[in-house]
């Protein structure tokens, strides 16, 4: 995907755009919004990432002003401000998603993610995994003939996984992923163990190779 | 009590005073003059009778007639000279009393020349004469005062109010306008308090006063409005820095375990600050009345989803649930603080819950009651309440889940009660 960033802080810019390439993205950066709106003209971006606090100006009014353009770019707000007034307005402009942060970046690329989904009207709604196949539409989780039953955390919890390959995940993005940030995540490490334990089981028992990979006192990580 | 009354009341008390002493001082000084008159009128008498006696050297016969008041009589020697008080009976009102002052004095026929060698006609005659005349009444003067000063009163009275009316009406009228216009002050709006006009210079020093402290007030809000949302964005964008950083050296090649224990560690903690300033931004913002708005809310609906939420979490946990939730409770609340409330009670009663334990909900139209089983608590109940007082083992538990759940309670007018009885902890949500 072509990815415009659009955030002020040098550092953290830095390290989502290393994080970007690293997944096969191709980013730019703009560290303002009279930069960001140079660019929306010039170049096409699948989608763009943008911050709402920016020195010269609010990202709603970049947000606007791409939609008055009428890009067909899907656009992610990154905020600082846990704020519902910005999120309600950010969504109305027509922001196809809201993350506050700080934010996991295996998060951002799950939510990268759908947003390619939802702009890929053409495309095949398909993710496969090597032997493992997830219908994004239908929810349905396939190994090989055999489809598989998952209960709505499982199948989260694969989803999640599979949009992060070969990525190391840690507990916290995880359970942060699939209940939100209202309960201290520790109570929820044991039963994402057992939930865990309880995918590998279903993939196993469906012929599917073992892809979930258990980094002791981290997290896990996926790969083929 | 209204301030045109107290003014009113002092001043009526101040005038019953002034005229009661006044009544009073003002029988004793016309009961003074009216009894000097009585006496003087009695000596006049004398000195008319004496003299006519002396120039006619005889008792003017139509003197018997005229009253019964002035008695003469011959004596055959000088009188001396009395004068006193006495009660008689009023000759026109059969049985009452009346006040008589009496002047007895003997007069002779010389003007003092007597001798014992002297007979008459030479020789005076000496006559006894008696005067009396009635006093005015103590009661009928009391009654006339009393008269007077009530009517007095009563005049005063009718004034005082007159004016008063006038008072409160006309000169008050500003201050009650401006008194009004100060209850319809809220913080959070923008525009100036628009005072009437008055040329009354204490209620211009009023309104000038209360105009600088209300836009300094709202000034000081608004600054610390933005005080917390630059707070949340500068300290969560370092975060977000530390995060991502972490994320992306977790990724790193040829980790040893305890490197990446180390990371996942690093990532743990930054994480929990992170949540640790988010709720604590969460709670100014409550404070700061900036999710004022308020909906109807089917609050069973949303403790539905909530529940069905933590389901697998309660059932992980081996924790039996039970619930009776009544359909159609419509509460007006913020929708955004119905979550936090609901979703901090439901974790409280999973996390601080005994193995096997028990959870019971009960949501009702005047309360919500959330009970489960758990281990007595350690602190005094009252202060569970506060930030930071935690009654738990886990050092991972920020203890401010009770102090969201009071903070969303007396932000929305409900009132939170807990107890704890049996190995039950009761929280109830009253609305």
């Amino acid at each position: 995907m072509k990815i415009l960033l659009v955030e002020d802080e040098k550092k953290l810019a830095a390290a989502v755009l290393d994080f970007l390439r690293s997944e096969g993205h191709v980013c730019e950066w703009a560290e303002d919004s009279i930069t960001a709106d140079e660019k929306i003209g010039v170049y096409e971006y699948d989608c763009a990432l943008v911050d709402i606090m920016l020195p010269d100006g609010s990202g709603l009014d970049l947000i606007k002003k791409m939609k008055e353009a009428r890009s067909r770019a899907g656009i992610i707000i990154i905020s600082a401000k846990n704020s519902v007034n910005d999120k309600i307005s950010g969504l109305n402009l027509g922001a196809d998603d809201y993350l506050t942060k700080p934010f996991h970046l295996s998060e951002l690329n799950a939510r990268l993610n759908s947003v390619q989904r939802r702009r890929q009207f053409d495309g095949n709604p398909e993710i496969i995994f090597d032997q493992i196949k997830v219908l994004p539409d239908a929810k349905e989780v396939w190994v090989g003939q055999n489809r598989v039953t998952l209960t709505r955390k499982e199948y989260d919890l694969l989803t999640y996984l599979l949009a992060n390959p070969g990525r190391v995940l840690t507990k916290g993005a995880i359970s942060e992923h699939l209940y939100g940030d209202d309960i201290d995540q520790v109570d929820c490490f044991d039963f994402l163990y057992s939930q865990m334990k309880n995918l590998r089981k279903k993939l196993a028992e469906n012929g599917s190779p073992d892809y979930i990979q258990t980094i002791y006192g981290v997290g896990y990580k996926l790969t083929a | 009590m209204k301030l045109i009354h107290k003014a009113t009341r002092s001043f009526l008390l101040a005038s019953l005073l002034v005229a009661g002493l006044g009544g009073v001082f003002c029988f004793f000084l016309l009961k003074k003059i009216f009894s000097e008159e009585a006496t003087e009128q009695l000596y006049a008498q004398k000195e008319k009778l004496t003299a006519h006696l002396h120039e006619t050297r005889q008792v003017p016969e139509n003197w018997y007639s005229l009253t019964d008041s002035l008695v003469v009589e011959k004596v055959n020697g000088p009188v001396i000279e009395v004068l006193t008080d006495t009660v008689l009976a009023n000759p026109l009102e059969p049985g009452e009393m009346l006040d008589y002052r009496i002047l007895v004095f003997g007069v002779s026929t010389s003007a003092g020349i007597d001798s014992p060698n002297l007979v008459p006609p030479d020789r005076p005659q000496y006559y006894k004469v008696t005067i009396q005349n009635p006093l005015y009444e103590t009661e009928d003067l009391s009654r006339a005062v009393f008269l007077i000063f009530a009517g007095l009163i009563a005049a005063l009275m009718v004034a005082l109010l007159m004016v008063n009316y006038w008072l409160s009406n006309r000169l008050w009228q500003p201050f009650y306008q401006t008194l009004a216009k100060l209850g319809t002050f809220k913080i959070s709006e923008v525009e100036p308090l628009e005072f009437p006009t008055s040329s009354t210079t204490e209620f211009q020093t009023l309104q000038k006063n209360l105009d600088q402290m209300t836009s300094m007030v709202r000034q000081e809000y608004a600054s610390l409005k933005t005080f917390t949302e630059n707070a949340s964005h500068e300290l969560q964008t370092p975060l977000a820095v530390i995060s991502a950083n972490l994320e992306q050296l977790l990724q790193a090649p040829n980790l040893t375990p305890l490197q990446f224990e180390q990371i996942g560690g690093l990532l743990d903690t930054t994480a929990r600050l992170a949540k640790l300033n988010q709720t604590l931004l969460l709670l100014t913002k409550i404070e700061n009345q900036q999710f004022a708005t308020r909906e109807r809310i089917d609050f069973g609906q949303l403790l539905h989803e909530k529940l069905m939420l933590w389901e697998t979490l309660i059932q992980y946990k081996g924790l039996s649930l039970t619930h009776r939730i009544s359909s159609g409770v419509e509460i007006l609340v913020n929708p955004y603080l119905a979550d936090v409330l609901l979703n901090n009670l439901l974790t409280n009663t999973i996390k601080h819950n005994l193995p096997e334990g028990k959870i019971d909900i009960e949501l009702s139209s005047k309360k919500l009651a959330i009970r489960n089983t758990g281990r007595p608590p350690t602190v005094p109940v009252e202060q569970l309440w506060e930030r930071f007082r935690k009654d738990s083992p886990n050092p991972d538990s920020l203890g401010l889940g009770l102090a969201l759940v009071a903070k969303v309670c007396e932000t929305s007018g409900f009132r939170a009660n807990y107890s704890f009885e049996g190995d039950w902890h009761s929280l109830e949500v009253v609305f």
